[in-house]
C-alpha cells in the first residue's frame, strides 16, 4: 500500500489541471444560461447548419454565445414546449398538438422559415434508372413492387433504405412520398426497409450496393452517389433537386425548415434570427447544401 | 490380425487424431486472432495519418466534419475519471468481502448470482436504467454525473470479481501468519492481503475502466451521444465544460 | 479510534458493499419495471405479440424484434463457442509458452476493442465483403451481425475458459499421462470434463455478451424489423431489441406510450438475460458437484 500512496495525489493533480483547462464549472445541471447566451436546440438535419451559423455569428457579435445542439425535431420542440430553449430547430411542422401543450405552458410557439431543403433520393452510381414519379417512390418504398425491372432498370432485387423512424426526414418522407400528401393514406414503409442510424450509414451502403436506393436531405448527397430526377407523373418534367428547381416549386419533395420561438424571439433571438434570414446567413444555408430561402424586401 | 498389430494400429490412430486435433486448435487459435492483427492494421493505416497533435487538441468545426475530438477526449476522460472513483472502492470493498468476510451461506450465494446477474445485463438495459434512477429520478439531468454513476455499477461485476480472485490467490498462510503474530484481521488484510493481491485488482480496475471507456449504449441516454454543446468561440476555456461530449464517434456511426 | 470499532466498522463496510450487488439489481429490475409497466397497461398483449413494428404511428408488434435478436445471438453463438472453446484449449493445453505469453495479451487486446469502432469496420469492410462474395441483396444482415458479435464474444470465452482450464490440477493431466493416454485424450476426456463448471460459465457469458450487444449489431444488421422465419432469413436484414432501443430512445417523449414500450422491451432484455444466467449457474452447479463427487 506504501508504493501505491503517492499514486493518489498525482492522479488527483493531473485532474485538477485538466478541469482547470476544460472549464468554468456550471452552478447546477439545470441552471438557466447565461444571459448572453442563445440556446438552440432540435432538428439533426438542421444540426450542422445551426452551428455553421453559430461559429460565423460569433466572427459577427462576439459577446452572445449561441449553444447548439442536435437530438431530433421532436427533441427542440420538446425543449420548446418545456421553455428550456431560446430557439428550437425543426425539420418539420409543429404538430397541433404540439401547439396545445405549449399553449398549456404559456407558451405560444412563433414559427419562422429560415431555410428549404430538397430530400434527394440516390441510388448507386452504377444504376440506369434516371427518374422516376413520386407514385413509382411510393410503390417501390411500400413494398408493392420489389425489383428495379419493373421500373425500367436492371433485373435486380430493390433494397430500400430509410432513415430511422424518430427522424424527420423519416415521417417527411413518409407523409410526402409513400402517402403522396394524403393524411388518409395509411401506407407504411416495407417492413424490410433498412432502417440506418445515421446518412452516413445510408451514404456507406449506397456507395457499394447496386440494388439500393435511399433517399436524404440534399446536403448529405456526396459525389459517389447518383441523383433521381423526380416528377409528379410519368410524362411530366422530371427535375434534379436543386436550388433553382426547389426555389422555382417544381421540384416535388421539398420542405420547409423552421426555427421555432417560444413567444416573440428576445432582442438578442431577434438579431440572431435577422442574422441568418440575410444574405450572410443564407450563404451558408447555400454552402451545406440546403436549399437558401428567395431574397425578400 | 495379431494382438500386437491391433495396438500399433490403435495406437497409430491415436496419434493421428492427436495430430489432426492439434492441428484444428491452431487453425482455431489463428481464426481468432488474425483478424485483430487485420484490424489494428488497417486502422493504423487509413488512421494514422489523421492523428495529429490539432485532431487531438481542436474543436469540431463544419458541424463536426473537420476539425478535432478535443470535447469527446475530454468527455471520456471525465467520464471514465468519476466511474472510477466511484467503481474502484465499492468493487474493491466487495471483493474483500466474498474473499474473506463472507461466510459460506444464503446471502453470500445471493451475492454471487446478483454479481452474474449484474454482468450479464445488456448495456443498454443500463442506459435506461441510468435515465429512469439518475436521470429522472435523482434528477440529475443528462450529465457526466448521471453517465459515470451508470458506468460505474456496469463495470462493478468485473471489478469485485477479479478483486476476489487476486486475493484467494494469496496464500491463505500469510493471513494465519499474520493473525497469529498479533494482527488483527483488517490490518492483514489491509498490510499483507491487499499489497499481495494488488496487482490483479489493479488488473480488474484497468479492465473495468477499458471496457467502459468503449461502451456507448449505456451513456446514449444519459448523455445524449450527439448532443455536443461546443462552444462557438474559439477559447477553449469557456463552455468546453459541461462536455455532454461522449466517446461515441460524431454522427458518422 | 479503538482498534475493536475499527474491525467492525471494517467488516460492516465491507459487508455493505458486498449486500450494495443485491440492492443494485433490485434497483435496477424496480426501475425498468417502473417506467416500462405502463406500456403493458396501455397496449393490449395481442399488439404486444403483433407482427409489425412501427412505434411512431402506435403499432407495437415486439415479435420480430424478439426473433431478431434471438437469431442473431445464435448465430453469434454457434460461432463463437467452437471458435472460442478451441481457442481457449490451444492456449491452456498446446500453445508453448512464448506462443502463450503473446497470445493471452492479444485476445485481451480484442476483448477491449470497442464495439462501435468494430461495427464502424463492419459497415465499410465487412459488409460490402459479404456482398460481393456471397451475392446477397445487401451486406447488411443476420448474418453479418452474428459473424460480428460472434467475434465480440469469443475474448470472453477465451479467458474465463482458459482460466478454469488452468485451474485444473496437474495431478489430473498427470494421472491420465501416467495411465497410457495421449495428451489429446487427456485433454478430451480429463482436463475438460473436470472444468466443465469453468467452461459452462465461459459459454454463459459468452451468450450473454453477444445478446447485450448493441451498437455493432445496430450499424450493421440494417435494422429493419422484418419476421425473421426460416433459413434464408439469416442472409436478410434483421432488427434486433437492442438496437430498437438504442436507436428510438433519444428521440422519444419522455413519458409517452412509445417510451414506455421501449422500457418494457428493456424489461424483455433484464429477463431474457436473467433467465440465461440462472439455467447456466445451476447447470454449473450441477456439474462441478457431479465432477467433484466423480473425481474425488
Amino acid at each position: 500500500m506504501r508504493r501505491a500512496a503517492p499514486l493518489l495525489p498525482i492522479s488527483l493533480t493531473a485532474f485538477v489541471v485538466l478541469f482547470a483547462f476544460g472549464c468554468t464549472p456550471d452552478s447546477s445541471p439545470g441552471a438557466a444560461p447565461p444571459e448572453r447566451a442563445i440556446v438552440n436546440k432540435g432538428s439533426d438535419t438542421m444540426v450542422n447548419l445551426a452551428l455553421a451559423w453559430a461559429e460565423a455569428y460569433q466572427q459577427v457579435e462576439p459577446a452572445v454565445d449561441v449553444s447548439v445542439t442536435g437530438g431530433g425535431s421532436g427533441t427542440g420542440i420538446a425543449a420548446l414546449i418545456n421553455g428550456t430553449v431560446d430557439l428550437a430547430n425543426a425539420s418539420r411542422q409543429i404538430k397541433p398538438e404540439e401547439i396545445e401543450e405549449a399553449r398549456g405552458n404559456g407558451i405560444e410557439p412563433v414559427e419562422i422559415v429560415v431555410a428549404r431543403d430538397a430530400i434527394a433520393v440516390i441510388v448507386h452510381r452504377d444504376n440506369p434508372v434516371d427518374h422516376l414519379t413520386l407514385e413509382q417512390l411510393s410503390v417501390i418504398y411500400s413494398g408493392a413492387i420489389n425489383n428495379w425491372a419493373e421500373v425500367g432498370g436492371a433485373d435486380r432485387t430493390i433494397v430500400r433504405l430509410s432513415r430511422e423512424t424518430n427522424s424527420g426526414t423519416h415521417v417527411y418522407f413518409l407523409e410526402e412520398v409513400l402517402r403522396l400528401g394524403d393524411p388518409d393514406n395509411r401506407t407504411l414503409f416495407a417492413t424490410d426497409t433498412l432502417l440506418l442510424p445515421s446518412s452516413e450509414g445510408i451514404a456507406a451502403e449506397i456507395a457499394y450496393n447496386e440494388n439500393a436506393i435511399g433517399y436524404d436531405g440534399l446536403g448529405y448527397v456526396t459525389d459517389d452517389m447518383k441523383v433521381i430526377a423526380v416528377g409528379q407523373d410519368a410524362a411530366g418534367p422530371f427535375f434534379l433537386p436543386s436550388v433553382e428547381t426547389v426555389n422555382r416549386g417544381v421540384y416535388p419533395i421539398a420542405r420547409d425548415l423552421y426555427i421555432y420561438s417560444p413567444g416573440e424571439p428576445s432582442s438578442q433571438a431577434r438579431d440572431y434570427l435577422a442574422w441568418i434570414l440575410g444574405p450572410l446567413g443564407q450563404e451558408l444555408v447555400a454552402s451545406l447544401g440546403f436549399v437558401p430561402l428567395e431574397p425578400t424586401s | 490380425m495379431s494382438r500386437t498389430t491391433k495396438v500399433h494400429a490403435r495406437r497409430r490412430r491415436r496419434q493421428w487424431t492427436q495430430r489432426a486435433g492439434f492441428a484444428l486448435l491452431t487453425a482455431a487459435a489463428i481464426a481468432t486472432t488474425l483478424p485483430i492483427v487485420l484490424i489494428v492494421f488497417v486502422i493504423l493505416r487509413r488512421g494514422l495519418a489523421a492523428l495529429t497533435p490539432e485532431f487531438l487538441f481542436t474543436f469540431p468545426t463544419d458541424g463536426l466534419r473537420a476539425g478535432g475530438i478535443y470535447p469527446a477526449i475530454l468527455g471520456t476522460i471525465f467520464l471514465t475519471f468519476f466511474m472510477t472513483i466511484v467503481v474502484a472502492p465499492l468493487g474493491i470493498a466487495a471483493g474483500i468481502y466474498l474473499a474473506h468476510y463472507a461466510p459460506d451461506n444464503r446471502l453470500t450465494r445471493a451475492i454471487r448470482v446478483a454479481i452474474l446477474n449484474l454482468a450479464g445485463i445488456p448495456s443498454v438495459v443500463y442506459g435506461l436504467f441510468g435515465l429512469a434512477f439518475f436521470v429522472i429520478f435523482f434528477q440529475m439531468g443528462t450529465s457526466i454525473l448521471a453517465g459515470a454513476l451508470t458506468l460505474a455499477i456496469m463495470t462493478l461485476p468485473v471489478v469485485i470479481t477479479t478483486t476476489e480472485e487476486a486475493l484467494r490467490s494469496v496464500p491463505n498462510s500469510f493471513h494465519v501468519v499474520s493473525v497469529s503474530l498479533g494482527g488483527t484481521d483488517w490490518q492483514s488484510v489491509r498490510r499483507i492481503l491487499l499489497p499481495q493481491g494488488l496487482p490483479g485488482i489493479l488488473t480488474g480496475v484497468i479492465l473495468g475502466v477499458e471496457r467502459a471507456a468503449g461502451e456507448t449504449a449505456p451513456i446514449l441516454f444519459t448523455r445524449r451521444w450527439r448532443f455536443l454543446i461546443i462552444s462557438t468561440s474559439s477559447r477553449p476555456r469557456s463552455r468546453a465544460c459541461r462536455p455532454k461530449c461522449s466517446t461515441a464517434r460524431p454522427p458518422s456511426c | 479510534m479503538s482498534p475493536a470499532l475499527r474491525e467492525r466498522l471494517v467488516a460492516v463496510a465491507v459487508r455493505v458493499a458486498g449486500v450494495s450487488t443485491i440492492a443494485f439489481i433490485l434497483v435496477i429490475f424496480f426501475f425498468l419495471i417502473q417506467q416500462g409497466l405502463p406500456a403493458l397497461v396501455e397496449v393490449p398483449l395481442s399488439d404486444l405479440l403483433a407482427r409489425r413494428w412501427y412505434p411512431i404511428e402506435g403499432v407495437f408488434g415486439l415479435l420480430p424484434l424478439v426473433l431478431g435478436s434471438l437469431l442473431v445471438t445464435l448465430g453469434a453463438t454457434v460461432i463463437a463457442v467452437p471458435l472460442g472453446l478451441l481457442t481457449a484449449v490451444y492456449i491452456a493445453e498446446v500453445a508453448p509458452r512464448p506462443v502463450r505469453e503473446v497470445l493471452k495479451p492479444f485476445i485481451e487486446v480484442l476483448a477491449g476493442l470497442p464495439s462501435v469502432m468494430l461495427g464502424f469496420l463492419g459497415i465499410v469492410a465487412l459488409a460490402p465483403e459479404l456482398y460481393h462474395r456471397l451475392n446477397l441483396s445487401t451486406g447488411l444482415t443476420a448474418f453479418t451481425g452474428a459473424l460480428l458479435l460472434g467475434w465480440i464474444a469469443i475474448p470472453t470465452i477465451v479467458s474465463v475458459a482458459e482460466d478454469a482450464l488452468d485451474a485444473v490440477p496437474r495431478a489430473y493431466r498427470d494421472g491420465a499421462l501416467a495411465l497410457g493416454a495421449n495428451h489429446w485424450q487427456t485433454i478430451w476426456r480429463v482436463t475438460l470434463p473436470a472444468a466443465r463448471g469453468g467452461v459452462l460459465t465461459a459459454v454463459m457469458l459468452g451468450i450473454g455478451r453477444a445478446f447485450g450487444e448493441t451498437m455493432a449489431v445496430m450499424m450493421v444488421t440494417g435494422n429493419a424489423a422484418v419476421m425473421p422465419l426460416g433459413l434464408g432469413s439469416l442472409f436478410q436484414p434483421v432488427r434486433t431489441m437492442t438496437a430498437t432501443i438504442a436507436a428510438e430512445m433519444g428521440e422519444v417523449a419522455g413519458g409517452s406510450l412509445h417510451y414506455h414500450v421501449l422500457f418494457l422491451v428493456g424489461i424483455l432484455l433484464f429477463l431474457i438475460s436473467l433467465a440465461v444466467n440462472l439455467v447456466g449457474a445451476s447447470v454449473v452447479f450441477r456439474a462441478r458437484t457431479r465432477a467433484e463427487r466423480i473425481l474425488s
